[in-house]
């Protein structure tokens, strides 16, 4: 019988050298769903909350409607959706219904106009309860959130809202559009409420961004995923990178004497998830080891099932030959390399945050010279435009900060 | 040490208790974060750049992100490791390709059945298999190129009149010490290989990172040793049309009737119980079988298992089931009866 969803790994080297000191290898392990299930589409439950303070007005808010309009082309009848707005105050233009119960929704968008302040936790209370009072757990039940200002004094507030949507297993996803808008207060609410954030650099983005959302929604096939490492005596997990669909620190958490489990949440249908497991190894003699032992658990919500898959083997060889440990995976290698121009830029962000200016500054140099060799000549730039920021005026740009922090996720969509 | 399980004092290095045969926790080596800078260069992961010290293997320093240098195998780390990290040592007494008794390295017929244990070390075709003479010779690393497997082809078994590839593998791990199944490809505490080389594996793109089917595709021959009966390794015994219980340590297979519930435990007249499948030939009374110790239901190509309150528990896939509560049953997956170990196959 075919593996609803498989587990693959592979090295950045099946051989390692005989040494007397601990020695780091890199393991990848890759989720994906089985040509079974990955034609299966999720139905929604989904609210739009959308910003319509006067920073808006112009392009903006007509992009913006487009957006939605054309997210909705892609909803089948029967998902349920909502559209809210706000500004000052929170207006519920369309209630939770499914599309074929709406009339005129088309025009109810079309007549929102923009105009008045950012308050944010407004819209997201209103949009929220829509959703909620049509929760059903068998659809993918989310909140699409758009702003592009500050939101002022209510940000507590709308931490708490992203709190009791991850309660009530309501995902938030959070898009920033242009540059002066809150990431660390977007990037929050997304993590409390199992969601995602992203930068929108321009309106022109928007339109696709919503579509894409609805679409990656319908795919969410799989919930719940895991793996579990089952580690041989000696051997020690450093850091758990998620690689695919974006570059984001997992951790992990330990479930037994030599055992880890990462939560991988919901997989895509077509994408799965990939992730990059640092293992430290004890020294040894040369000779063929295993170790460590990978397996998937999951739920399939579609089918009411849940499942795991059969375990994979990792193995090395450690060797004496020099020639042999040189060999290395060029895909584990690549990948390695945007993992590490993406930990060097978050440690430039943190370090200007910080205060060290010398230490965010060399940073930054670092992350754009791995850009550059990664052929990523735009964001490149971005690292050294920043690094002439801090070097000159002692800070960095708001918009080439949420560059860095947004694109720098996405490296590995490329491979 | 004392025991987490039966509070037996046990000598400071012992890896399971004298009493109960819980493994005990060793003493853990504190790995350092990096390598202190007093190390040879190459093995430190000294950046030649910023001069940040990164753990050996690292690919690009976590300072200033420039590629490094993979560390080199050191003739002294060679030389001075000690023979117990062996992963396949010195000789350990052949095991009877027929019924697993142990032997003498140069015997030629089994003490306890009489087969001939000389018969396996070839095949038909005059190929040379898994024996233990093989094993203890030096590791030598494996080939990127394929290799042949170390197997033992059924139609040689046979040929030899020899009802199936048995297990030839260590009862302890060579490496460790650590007790393993006969089936186990690896050690479960160090990892270490328990039979030769899977050499198919290994590819120069993408070398030995999984390798739940090791020799087959390679050389048309299954594997000797399943490299995890767990996993998706195929089963070179044959076994019956539906499905049915391989008990990994003697090879045999039981046929589950259905569709209807299957009762498995141990048949004990005196209390007039009679499971469907007794596993009293199987270890069943020194393994912890209880007389009705779990049930399979067999479904139309769906299958569950559910534990009748035993009194040493039922494991599937390692994971304790709770008594009473049944669940999904896959093909491949391992259930442990108190001590006794099977696998289930689907069909």
């Amino acid at each position: 019988m075919p593996e609803h969803v498989s587990l693959t790994t592979r090295l950045n080297k099946g051989y390692v050298p005989v040494t007397r000191t601990p020695q780091l290898v890199y393991a990848l392990l890759t989720a994906k769903p089985g040509e079974t299930i990955a034609r299966s589409r999720m139905a929604l439950n989904f609210g739009f909350v959308l910003d319509r303070s006067g920073s808006m007005r112009g392009e903006k808010i007509a992009r913006l409607i487009d957006a939605v309009r054309l997210a909705l082309g892609k909803v089948s009848t029967d998902d349920l959706v909502s559209v809210t707005t706000f500004n000052d105050r929170a207006d519920v233009v369309a209630a939770g219904a499914r599309m074929s119960e709406h009339r005129s929704l088309a025009d109810q968008i079309a007549r929102i106009r923009a105009g008045g302040g950012t308050q944010m936790s407004r819209g997201l209370s209103l949009g929220l309860r829509e959703v909620y009072r049509r929760f059903d757990k068998n659809r993918v039940n989310q909140v699409i959130l758009l702003t592009d200002g500050q939101t002022y004094g209510d940000e507590e507030q709308c931490l708490r809202l992203a709190n009791e949507a991850g309660d009530h297993h309501i995902a938030i996803q959070a898009f920033g559009l242009g540059s002066d808008w809150n990431e660390s207060l977007l990037d929050e609410m997304a993590r409390r409420s199992s969601g995602n954030s992203d930068l929108i650099e321009s309106p022109d983005e928007i339109v696709p961004l919503f579509s894409q959302t609805v679409e990656r929604s319908q795919r969410a096939i799989v919930r719940n995923a895991r793996v579990t490492l089952r580690l041989v005596s000696g051997v020690v997990p450093r850091q758990v990178w998620q690689v695919t669909p974006v570059i984001a620190n997992l951790g992990y958490a330990p479930i037994g004497e030599h055992d880890v489990q990462v939560e991988l949440g919901e997989l895509d249908a077509e994408q799965g998830k990939s992730l990059l497991v640092e293992l430290v190894l004890p020294p040894r003699q040369a000779g063929r080891f295993r170790i460590a032992q990978a397996q998937l658990g999951y739920d399939l919500p579609l089918e009411h099932t849940s499942d795991v898959s059969g375990r994979s083997d990792i193995v090395v060889d450690y060797v004496t030959d020099p020639a042999l440990v040189r060999t290395y995976d060029p895909i584990l290698m690549n990948i390695v390399e945007k993992v590490t121009a993406f930990k060097l830029q978050t440690r430039a962000l943190e370090e200007a945050q910080q205060g060290n200016i010398i230490g965010a500054t060399q940073k930054l140099r670092a992350a754009a010279t791995r850009l550059l060799e990664l052929g990523e000549d735009d964001l490149a730039r971005a690292a050294n435009q920043e690094a002439d920021n801090l070097e000159q005026a002692g800070q960095m740009s708001s918009g080439g900060t949420k560059k860095l922090r947004y694109q720098t996720r996405k490296l590995t969509q490329e491979l | 040490m004392k025991c987490p399980k039966c509070g037996n004092e046990n000598q400071s290095d012992a890896v399971f208790c004298d009493q109960c045969g819980q493994r005990l926790a060793q003493p853990v080596t504190p790995l350092p974060e990096a390598v202190s800078a007093d190390q040879p260069t190459a093995q430190a992961g000294t950046c030649t750049r910023c001069g940040g010290v990164n753990t050996p293997g690292e690919l690009f320093c976590g300072e200033c992100g420039a590629p490094l240098e993979g560390p080199a195998p050191e003739a002294a780390a060679v030389a001075a490791a000690p023979a117990v990290m062996q992963p396949v040592v010195e000789p350990v007494a052949l095991a009877c390709p027929r019924c697993g008794a142990q032997a003498e390295p140069d015997d030629a017929f089994c003490a306890k059945c009489g087969a001939a244990l000389a018969a396996a070390s070839t095949t038909e075709t005059g190929q040379p298999t898994a024996t233990v003479n093989e094993q203890t010779a030096e590791p030598a690393p494996a080939e990127p190129s394929v290799a042949p497997a170390p197997v033992l082809s059924p139609e040689a078994s046979q040929s030899l009149g020899e009802p199936e590839a048995a297990p030839s593998a260590p009862s302890e791990c060579p490496s460790c010490g650590a007790h393993v199944a006969p089936e186990d490809a690896f050690c479960d505490f160090c990892g270490a290989a328990l039979v030769g080389p899977a050499a198919a594996t290994v590819t120069s793109s993408a070398p030995a990172a999984s390798s739940a089917t090791p020799a087959k595709a390679e050389t048309g021959m299954p594997p000797a040793q399943p490299a995890d009966l767990t996993a998706t390794a195929a089963i070179t015994a044959p076994t019956p049309v539906g499905p049915h219980l391989l008990v990994p340590d003697s090879g045999a297979t039981i046929a589950l009737s259905g569709p209807g519930e299957v009762l498995v435990g141990r048949e004990d007249p005196f209390s007039n119980t009679f499971p469907d499948v007794d596993l009293t030939p199987h270890g069943g009374e020194a393994g912890g079988v209880s007389r009705r110790h779990f049930k399979i239901t067999v479904g139309e190509g769906q299958f569950a298992i559910q534990d009748l309150n035993s009194t040493n528990a039922t494991w599937l896939n390692r994971t304790r089931l709770q008594p009473g509560l049944p669940v999904a049953l896959h093909d491949g997956d391992e259930i442990r009866a108190g001590k006794v170990k099977l696998v289930f196959r689907a069909g």
